[in-house]
């Protein structure tokens, strides 16, 4: 160590000895410190996140200090000519000059938005791995609940933050929003009317969304970061099970220096494809869209992915609505409010119901390969094609229009598929895992697997008879293709009928 | 320790990267370089730094594994009865003093209630009244600009948005005026005298979920909301043809009035999308 | 040339013959006979489905009517003519020439009174207000940019970026197809001339925020999102283990 290195090293040493003299804290340091995370790269999922939404709140304050939450009416005189003389709000009008006329505002805006993506993203694949693992089990239930809440919180951000700008497109999304509100048994018009502070478009709403957007939700979601970190940490991480890693221990890589060091690799990186995304990639260019007119819709007008699934179910729902007597439930209510309500209460009660129909109430600190619980494996995979049915039906009508199909035979077979798709991938799912399962026992110590030839004693009768069975029954057996390019192979598949039979039915003929 | 050789070498590198591309930053910002060099910069800046901690940590640092043991969550019985045990104290004094406990829970309770109580101001008081629109009998129709429409604003085939007369028009008053010849009407029996020549206008609030509905297909006669693709019968009363709105677009009587287009009354139903109390139409 | 063999100079006299005649050759239009009338083009060509004055046939529809306006849309764009009642007119190569089209359209604008071929003169046109006027009046059909969106039970509204831009005022005014139409009243001459250059505008708006993804809006932007997201998940297996245990 040079002379200058020990001098700063001691003068550390005694700042930190100073300040452990007053807080205390040596011991939670050390404990800190020696803290060991598994290495699997899986486990990285829910960091993008919480580094996705470090990227929003840094990007999201040198928005906020450009935007103003003023639904006043001005007459637009900046740079961009197609807007001119342009009756606007002001917040529309901040939002346009802070993208055109701020040096770096466009970068920050479109880095912010994409931000927002990930950030959901980043939740549902983490929530992914962690469902697909079997880390929800006990006694990490409340920390599922944290999570799904969470999520829950920000797709209520990320709605409020993309209908601030008052644009054309999110304030077509606003007003459905309140009609979605409104559809709530009982109490919805007057919960819609004290949202928006009377009947649509409300009093003040652009300003107190900029309250709920920048001040109420971010706090709430740094609480629940911080509730969820520590949930992790008392127990600390699950892990893969493998060579000396069993359930009372936690095998991998401590925090203190090479963790934390790639974990803070980890948010630069992110960071920095946040911000080329940024750059590159345009994003909701309000410019174009123009300012909202009540009055005003443009064709084409898609929710971000994470509402993009109700878009869909909107669009599916027949055109029904329940009478009970003078009160209906409107039609809106079954695909905007109790679909996703079922879901989310399924998937809150998730980590019980599994408990009660396994009877497994112990603790668990080892993940489940996926294919080792094909029910469970088959039942997210089937809740996943249900959700992209949904995604793709939301948006359906930008590939009609692109590819200049039927609307009216998409969504036919769309309704088909939302009942069969699910079903159809959940059983393959679950054949597929139980066969992989089976042919890759899990190695518990170790050793390696028993070599898989189910085949073996079938071509061995046959054998007999035939020399080329001979040869085959002799030849080593191939290796069972691998789970991901089985996944692929079925992907590309399914993406290749879909095409192919969409392309010759579905292309409209003329008079239909 | 697993270092390899050349590890140090690329780290120091990538941190050279980051340096110069946050000074191209710099740069760029000061010559308003543009969106795209700023951000190519920032990212090749934070891209660097964030590859040359991540080769430190891997080719440079402890790469384990290392193992720890997990903390025991069950406290030991032993643990448990003490702290049950404190709480336990602690409530009989409680317990004890049951008149005073439970006032304490009563004005706890009006208080949370007197705290909460103002976030009424947030909406207009909840009441049943329906809502009403602009239109009454002889309002008359104007453009999105205020100009009254004429008898021959609109050809066969034509589709306008108009408003009533008189005041700040709110989002429950805009209605789609169209003409067609009057042989292709379908109408109810009591709507026979609500198109002269031609002229039928709708509720442009889409009964599904609130949309404008905007879109008119003149082959077929349709009105087409653009966000789920409900779709409505012009000729027939803008009833339900096709996707999810529950009811038809409520029909805005019309009337000529020394060759301009009014209202001959309210709606004929409800306007918008469908909620718990649906109501009818005030005169 | 002198020494030349008399061989020799008869084929430079014929060269250089060649290349005087070739020069002075008459053009193209010159060579063929005059310009086909309209009335024998419309014949040939429309009255098959449109009957022999215009009249309509259960093939095709009435252009008595329609104006001058109509019949330049349809051959212009190259929907019109088809060649079977049911196919489906798309946007081509016009199977006529310039001069054709005018002797059609002059036949067809003949038939009865309809709307002339509008002007477009986008000099001094008012971009801002022609965007107001389509967010109004066009976005619902054909999309905030132009790109077209979904009917139902017949054909799409169509992209407008492939038309060009007096076939967008055309369009307006005639209403073609399921296309609703635009008067005078509701749209004056300088208001459709405003409308049609903020639609030339969106042949190529302003991309600041870098490649457009096609502007479809949150559509293209979610899958481009998850592409994202798939970079940073293999930044995570390039930091992580990708062996489990």
């Amino acid at each position: 160590m040079t002379p200058r290195n020990r001098r700063r090293a001691s003068r550390l040493g005694r700042l930190a000895r100073w300040t452990d003299q007053r807080v205390g804290a040596a011991n939670f340091v050390r404990s800190t410190l020696d803290y060991v995370f598994p290495k699997h790269f899986s486990f990285l999922f829910g960091e993008v996140a919480l580094y996705a939404f470090v990227v929003l709140l840094g990007t999201g304050v040198f928005l906020a200090l450009f935007y103003t939450p003023s639904e006043a009416e001005v007459i637009y005189s900046g740079t961009y000519a197609p807007l001119h003389n342009v009756a606007m709000t002001e917040a529309y009008e901040s939002v346009v000059n802070l993208s055109l006329s701020v040096d770096a505002g466009l970068l920050f805006r479109q880095t912010h938005h994409w931000a927002a993506l990930v950030f959901l993203g980043a939740i549902f694949v983490h929530m992914c791995r962690v469902f697909f693992t079997g880390a929800f089990r006990r006694p990490r239930e409340l920390n599922w609940i944290t999570g799904l809440t969470l999520m829950v919180v920000g797709i209520a951000e990320g709605f409020a933050g993309y209908s601030l700008l008052d644009d054309l497109l999110s304030g077509t999304g606003v007003r459905i929003g309140y009609a979605i509100a409104e559809s709530i048994p009982v109490v919805g018009t007057w919960l819609a009317q004290w949202v928006w502070g009377g009947e649509y478009p409300g009093e003040g709403f652009l300003s107190r969304l900029f309250a709920v957007h920048i001040f109420l939700l971010p706090a709430i979601i740094a609480t629940l970061i911080a509730v969820h970190l520590a949930l992790v940490a008392r127990p600390h991480h699950t892990q893969f099970p493998g060579p000396g890693a069993h359930e009372r221990n936690v095998v991998g890589l401590r925090l203190w220096p090479s963790y934390a060091t790639l974990s803070m690799g980890l948010f630069f990186l992110v960071t920095a494809v946040l911000v080329l995304m940024g750059g590159f990639l345009q994003i909701n260019p309000v410019w174009l869209y123009g300012p909202y007119d009540v009055f005003a819709v443009s064709s084409g007008s898609q929710a971000d992915w994470y509402f993009l699934w109700i878009q869909g179910a909107l669009r599916l729902m027949p055109g029904v609505s329940l009478h009970l007597g003078p009160y209906t439930i409107a039609n809106q209510f079954f695909p905007a409010v109790l679909f996703p309500g079922l879901i989310f209460a399924v998937l809150y009660a998730w980590p019980f119901l599994e408990a009660r129909v396994t009877g497994d109430r112990e603790e668990h600190h080892l993940l489940d390969r996926p294919r080792d619980r094909p029910v469970r494996t088959a039942i997210g995979a089937a809740a996943i094609a249900g959700l992209v049915l949904l995604l793709i039906a939301g948006s359906d009508d930008v590939f009609v229009t692109e590819f200049d199909w039927s609307i009216v035979f998409v969504r036919n077979v769309e309704r088909v598929l939302f009942f069969v798709l699910p079903p159809v991938v959940g059983l393959l799912t679950w054949k597929v895992a139980r066969d992989l399962s089976r042919a890759e026992p899990l190695e518990t110590d170790g050793a390696p697997p028993e070599p898989s030839s189910p085949e073996e004693p079938e071509t061995a009768r046959q054998g007999a008879a035939n020399p080329a069975a001979d040869r085959r029954a002799t030849a080593p057996t191939p290796d069972p293709p691998s789970t991901m390019s089985r996944i692929v192979g079925a992907v590309a598949a399914a993406g290749a009928a879909v095409l192919a039979i969409g392309n010759v039915v579905g292309r409209r003929r003329s008079g239909g | 320790m697993g270092e390899q050789r050349g590890g140090a070498g690329l780290v120091a590198v990538a941190f050279v990267i980051s340096v110069i591309a946050s000074v191209a930053f710099l740069i760029g910002y000061q010559t308003n370089g543009g969106t795209q060099w700023l951000s190519l910069s920032m990212a090749t800046a934070f891209g660097a730094l964030g590859t040359g901690l991540a080769l430190w940590s891997r080719r440079l640092m402890p790469t384990g594994p290392a193992e720890e043991p997990r903390p025991v969550l069950v406290p030991p019985e032993e643990e448990e009865r003490e702290a049950a045990q404190t709480f336990q104290e602690g409530r009989r004094a409680i317990q004890r003093r049951g008149l005073l406990g439970g006032l304490l829970a009563s004005a706890l309770g009006a208080l949370g209630l007197g705290a909460l109580w103002p976030a009424q101001s947030l909406g207009p008081a909840p009441r049943t009244s329906v809502r009403t629109t602009g239109w009454r009998d002889g309002v008359h129709l104007v453009d999105e600009r205020g100009r009254r429409v004429g008898v021959d604003a609109l050809d066969f085939g034509s589709v306008l948005t108009v408003f009533p007369e008189g005041r700040e028009p709110t989002a429950d008053d805009q209605v789609i005026l169209l003409r067609i010849p009057p042989e292709n009407l379908a109408l109810p029996a009591d709507r026979s005298d609500w198109t002269p020549q031609g002229y039928i206008a709708y509720s442009k609030v889409c009964t599904h979920a609130g949309c404008p509905v905007g879109l008119y297909q003149d082959v077929g006669l349709l009105l087409l909301c653009p966000c789920h693709q409900a779709t409505f019968d012009v000729a027939q009363g803008a009833r339900p043809v096709y996707g999810p709105a529950p009811r038809g677009l409520p029909q805005l009587p019309l009337q000529l009035l020394g060759g301009q287009l009014v209202a001959g009354g309210d709606f004929s139903g409800p306007v918008g999308p469908d909620r718990w109390r649906v109501g009818e139409a005030k005169q | 040339m002198a020494h030349a063999g008399p061989l020799v100079q008869w084929l430079l006299v014929v060269a250089a013959a060649g290349v005087v005649v070739f020069l002075a050759r008459p053009a193209y239009s010159q060579q063929v006979s005059e310009v086909p009338q309209g009335p024998d083009l419309y014949q040939s060509n429309c009255a098959s489905c449109h009957g022999n004055n215009g009249e309509g046939t259960f093939r095709g529809p009435t252009l008595i009517g329609v104006g001058a306006a109509s019949a330049d849309y349809w051959l212009r764009s190259g929907m019109m003519p088809i060649s079977a009642p049911d196919e489906e007119p798309a946007r081509r190569e016009p199977v006529f020439n310039d001069a054709e089209i005018r002797e059609l359209v002059d036949y067809v604008a003949a038939l009865g009174d309809g709307p002339a071929i509008p002007e477009v003169d986008l000099t001094g046109a008012d971009v801002a207000n022609g965007g107001e006027l389509y967010r109004t009046n066009c976005a619902a059909c054909h999309n905030f940019d132009g790109k077209g969106g979904a009917l139902v039970n017949r054909e799409n509204a169509p992209p407008l970026h492939p038309v060009p831009n007096l076939q967008v005022a055309e369009a307006v005014r005639i209403g073609p197809g399921v296309m609703p139409r635009f008067t005078e009243a509701q749209l004056n001459a300088e208001e459709l001339d405003d409308m049609v250059a903020y639609v030339d505008y969106l042949r190529a708006p302003q991309d600041a925020g870098g490649y457009g993804l096609a502007h479809w809006g949150p559509s293209t932007e979610s899958v481009a999102g998850f592409v994202g997201l798939g970079v940073l998940v293999l930044i995570t297996a390039w930091l992580g283990e990708r062996r489990r245990g």
